[in-house]
């Protein structure tokens, strides 16, 4: 399986370098470098995690309760975030530690666990209890607590993935189908009792009365990527990044991109996403061993999705939420994240290989 | 291994994530090729920045060079909302500390700002203009004080984000754009010559709204340059991103043949002249008569150029180009001299003045006193209506009326001036005979004092017209000169013999006898003529309302000025021999020593050719008039 991670790795690497450049571009002559020096450093340490990732003795990660035990410290750090000098406050969310978001660290988490369990419980999980209740109630922890830190984005994403990889592990659709229905009101109840998120949703669906005020980022979003075209702009000649699209280096680097590049560049972010999806896919579509089978489904999906929901927000198809673009924005806890994720994809592939007697990623 | 109806679902999954991958990337074509051109225009409104520059506005300068009008810098002082953030009350004292404003003003021009301006909290930061005419001087103690400036923090103790805020606070919280402002440094001297500037109606640049800065305004004004560049959310210019840049072009400044030593002089006079003789209004002219350069005008009332709407409407006129006036008696000048020139008379004709009172032409006509039989000279000098309504009535219509348009009466007066008016004369057509010998001695036409003075150069200038000045020169802003007014014929009014007579019969009025006595002085020779009008409104004339003046050259021989003072409504007195005449005197011998003419009376002119023998003084006027004598 020597395409697949050639292929992927490739993909990883571009966007990381596109999001470099980027980042590079956002600053507009400004001597504001540093911050591209902090991506630099996350991204090698990102490297370095991803081929840890990618050589783990494969063991580990199934032995000592460790898809529990990186669970429980996932569910503890995001209730850390809860108290009061610990969790710090930005744009009106608290979602983040000294050292970055622990809802980074719980998707990851998160993946394993459902894969882990899964897997162990292969034949049992059409039943109620074991398929349904259990797994069902840590991912409702982990995502109630990761929505009521105001990250709707993170906390749908969660939902979502966690949802296809429990269909996909058997769990019975009546089970999942009730689920889904009461998931949708409670959200709706939610959303209707919070000004911020309304306004947010108001702005989406009539963005021209809103275009000044809350929807203010995503229409001047629009207009970087209209003003893109086929090939954009050319590199550092964006105008919209010169304030007038706040967050412009983390959630919406895409319209900068799109600005700068053009349809091109928006193109082939989506293409190379697709194809760490299709590799990931493939990947998992090789392997025998169900674990890493539903670890690089779930990683891939996550990614995807991830990806998905980003583009749909940046590009005014969705409602504005924080999410960031895999690989690309700026911030490091997310993008070691990513990396990480990555690496385990790799592993993946590399104990496959092995299992079938081939190398296929040089020692 | 999973089971098939498990990678049955992985493949649903997976065909449903590219259905998604598809669909974007279907909708960014949609958005990002198809929707270029609209959304590349509305984005173009955000971004683009399109800003016109201002030109630098010309000076006004006196004959030597003296800045009568000029511009200076000034700043407008703005606030930044981003930089004030939550610290309303603490930047709002310290602002208003600073800049002598109002406390409550700033902090409620904030509060406004901060609710009105940035909707939703997530529209660019804005700046707010808190005091405009901000000098230079001014802004740059604001500007360094600010840097002192706590806003409330404790200096001592301060967290490393409440730091970064402060010195943000002290070094991007004021900022200040550039303008304009007009000065002129002799405040209410010229400023009915001068008018004022006001900000343009749209709102660029300074418009002039009277006098010579409107009649000159396109020349000081200068042509705006314009940019069109990009801008970042802030409103600030790119400048890498500029396109379009056509620099702006200053206004070119413009030389008056004004002389300021003795337009101040003759201010002053005529300032102590209204009040003494508690008039409603005066005016007064001095001219060159050979080159026909108006070296100065004054007005009384005048205004303050800074608040010019802090005036009476009435008192921006120029009372010496814009006030229309009959002239009484000085118009028998016209009468005199179209008889001399038609041969009708000679100065040494008698005419009967019939002892004070008779009908002329059906017209009943008195004099101010009863006079017997005189020569035309002797008429002239004790200013006899009847006299000069027979000599009209002999002379017909038609002469007099040309003589008085080709003097300039009823016509342009050559000065392009901001409401300068024309006057009337009317026209032999329509004109019955009561008109005529009502004109002749100068009832039922209205002229300004300005063609007054014109026609008695013209008789100096040996009956020749010239253009008069005002502008001697216009200026590029580099010091080159565009264009230079020199003096130019334009026809000859009376022979050079009427011309002399005409001076004759002036002088014989301030001999003893005639009316202007009082403004012979011991040092210089003059001549002169007075006129008495009584001032007349829709219903005929009022009774004790009298427009005195009194017009003539000195010195009497080669005479180098021609000086008109004129006084609207005098009270302490009205006849122009006694009220007006001492001015004139009094205008005469300053300005003869303003500009080193030296006597010419026999006894006085010994003892002063003995002083300028000792110490000659340098003649200002001779120095600065390159221009040949006429």
């Amino acid at each position: 399986m020597k395409r697949p991670v050639v292929i992927l790795l490739l993909a990883v690497g571009l966007l990381t370098a596109l999001g470099a450049l980027a980042l590079l571009s956002s600053f507009g002559g400004q001597p504001k470098i540093e911050r591209l020096y902090a991506q630099l450093l996350w991204i090698a340490t990102g490297l370095v995690c991803l081929t840890g990732g990618a050589f783990l003795p494969w063991e580990v990660l199934r032995r000592w309760w460790f898809p529990e035990a990186s669970l429980l410290v996932a569910i503890l750090l995001l209730v850390a975030v809860y108290l009061p000098g610990v969790g710090v406050m930005h744009n009106g969310a608290r979602r983040w530690l000294a050292f970055g978001q622990p809802s980074e660290f719980a998707k990851l988490a998160i993946v394993i666990f459902l894969a882990d369990y899964a897997a162990r419980r292969r034949t049992t999980m059409g039943r109620r209890f074991e398929g349904f209740l259990a797994p069902g109630f840590v991912v409702a922890l982990v995502t109630a607590l990761i929505f009521f830190e105001e990250d709707w984005g993170t906390a749908c994403l969660l939902g979502l993935v966690s949802f296809a990889m429990l269909a996909l592990a058997g769990t019975h659709w009546f089970y999942l189908g009730s689920t889904l229905v009461i998931a949708v009101e409670a959200f709706l109840l939610r959303l209707l009792s919070n000004p911020l998120r309304m306004d947010r949703v108001m702005a989406f669906l009539e963005p021209e009365h809103y275009r000044d005020g809350t929807g203010w980022q995503a229409w001047q979003a629009l207009l970087a990527l209209g003003r893109g075209g086929w090939t954009g702009v050319f590199f550092g000649e964006g105008l919209q990044k010169n304030g007038f699209v706040p967050e412009q280096q983390t959630d919406f680097v895409l319209s900068l991109i799109g600005e700068e590049l053009g349809f091109m560049g928006t193109l082939l972010v989506l293409v190379l996403f697709a194809a760490i999806f299709l590799c990931g896919i493939r990947i998992a579509w090789r392997v025998t061993d169900p674990f890493s089978q539903f670890l690089a489904l779930g990683i891939s999906l996550l990614i995807a999705a991830q990806a998905l929901l980003n583009i749909a927000v940046v590009s005014s198809a969705l409602p504005n939420k924080g999410i960031a673009l895999p690989f690309v924005s700026y911030g490091g806890s997310s993008l070691i994240g990513m990396l990480v994720a990555v690496g385990l994809l790799v592993g993946v592939a590399r104990q496959a290989d092995r299992a079938n007697g081939t190398a296929s990623v040089p020692a | 291994m999973l089971r098939s109806s498990q990678y049955k679902l992985l493949v649903a999954i997976t065909l449903m994530m590219l259905g998604c991958f598809a669909c974007l990337g279907y909708h960014l074509y949609d958005l990002q090729v198809r929707r270029h051109l609209v959304l590349c225009r509305i984005a173009n409104d955000y971004t683009r920045a399109r800003a016109q520059l201002e030109p630098w506005r010309g000076e006004v300068r006196d004959r030597h060079g003296v800045k009568l009008a000029l511009s200076v810098p000034e700043k407008t002082v703005c606030l930044s909302l981003e930089v004030c953030g939550d610290d309303t009350e603490a930047v709002a004292s310290t602002c208003a500390m600073l800049l002598r404003l109002p406390c409550e003003r700033v902090r409620s021009a904030i509060l406004f700002a901060q609710h009105h301006l940035r909707p939703g909290g997530k529209a660019p930061p804005q700046s707010i203009e808190l005091k405009h005419h901000v000098s230079l001087e001014e802004w740059t103690a604001v500007a360094s004080a600010v840097r002192l400036e706590s806003f409330g923090y404790h200096l001592g103790k301060l967290a490393p984000k409440e730091e970064s805020k402060l010195f943000k606070l002290r070094h991007h919280l004021l900022s200040a754009t550039d303008s304009q402002a007009r000065l002129y440094p002799f405040g209410e001297t010229l400023a009915t010559l001068l008018g004022y500037c006001s900000p343009a109606d749209n709102g660029l640049g300074l418009e002039g709204n009277l006098g010579l800065e409107a009649t000159y305004n396109s020349v000081l004004a200068g042509t705006f340059g314009d940019y069109i560049s990009e801008k970042d959310a802030a409103g600030n210019e790119l400048p890498l991103q500029r396109s379009v840049y056509h620099p702006a072009t200053n206004g070119a400044h413009v030389q008056l043949t004004i002389d300021l030593p003795l337009q101040q002089m003759l201010e002053s006079e005529l300032a102590a002249a209204v009040t003494q003789s508690q008039a409603r209004a005066g005016c007064a002219v001095i001219m060159d008569p050979s080159t026909f350069e108006i070296l100065a005008m004054a007005g009384v009332p005048s205004f303050d150029p800074k608040k010019p709407m802090a005036s009476q409407p009435q008192d921006l006129d120029n009372q010496c180009m814009t006030v229309l006036r009959e002239p009484g008696s000085v118009a028998k000048m016209f009468t005199l001299a179209a008889a001399l020139e038609s041969k009708l008379v000679t100065l040494e004709k008698s005419v009967n003045c019939e002892n004070g009172q008779c009908l002329v032409a059906g017209v009943r006509v008195r004099d101010h006193a009863p006079l017997g039989v005189l020569t035309v000279k002797e008429a002239f000098a004790k200013s006899s209506n009847i006299g000069f309504a027979k000599i009209g009535a002999a002379l017909g219509p038609l002469r007099l009326y040309q003589c008085m348009t080709n003097f300039g009466l009823g016509q342009p007066s050559g000065i392009p001036f901001f409401g300068a008016t024309r006057g009337r004369v009317i026209a032999p057509t329509n004109k019955s005979m009561t008109d005529l010998t009502r004109a002749a001695f100068g009832q039922g036409i209205k002229t300004t004092q300005l063609q007054l003075a014109i026609a008695v150069s013209v008789i100096v200038n040996e009956g020749r017209l010239f253009r008069p000045l005002l502008v001697r020169q216009i200026e590029s802003p580099d010091g080159k000169i565009l264009r230079k007014f020199e003096p130019q014929f334009v026809r000859q009014v009376v022979s050079p013999a009427t011309a002399q007579q005409l001076r004759e019969a002036f002088k014989a009025v301030v001999a003893s006898g005639g009316t202007a006595t009082a403004a012979a002085s011991p040092q210089y020779s003059c001549g002169v003529k007075t006129g008495t009008a009584q001032k007349a409104d829709t219903n005929g004339y009022i009774v004790g309302a009298y427009y005195s003046s009194v017009i003539g050259f000195m010195p009497a021989e080669a005479p180098r000025l021609v000086i008109a003072v004129a006084l609207d409504e005098p009270r302490n007195g009205y006849y122009a021999g006694t009220v007006v005449a001492p001015w004139f005197r009094a205008i005469a011998e300053q300005s003869a020593a303003l500009l080193g003419i030296p006597p010419d009376k026999a006894v006085a002119a010994r003892a002063a050719r003995a002083r300028f023998e000792v110490r000659p003084t340098p003649s200002i006027h001779a120095a600065s008039t390159s221009t040949p004598r006429l």
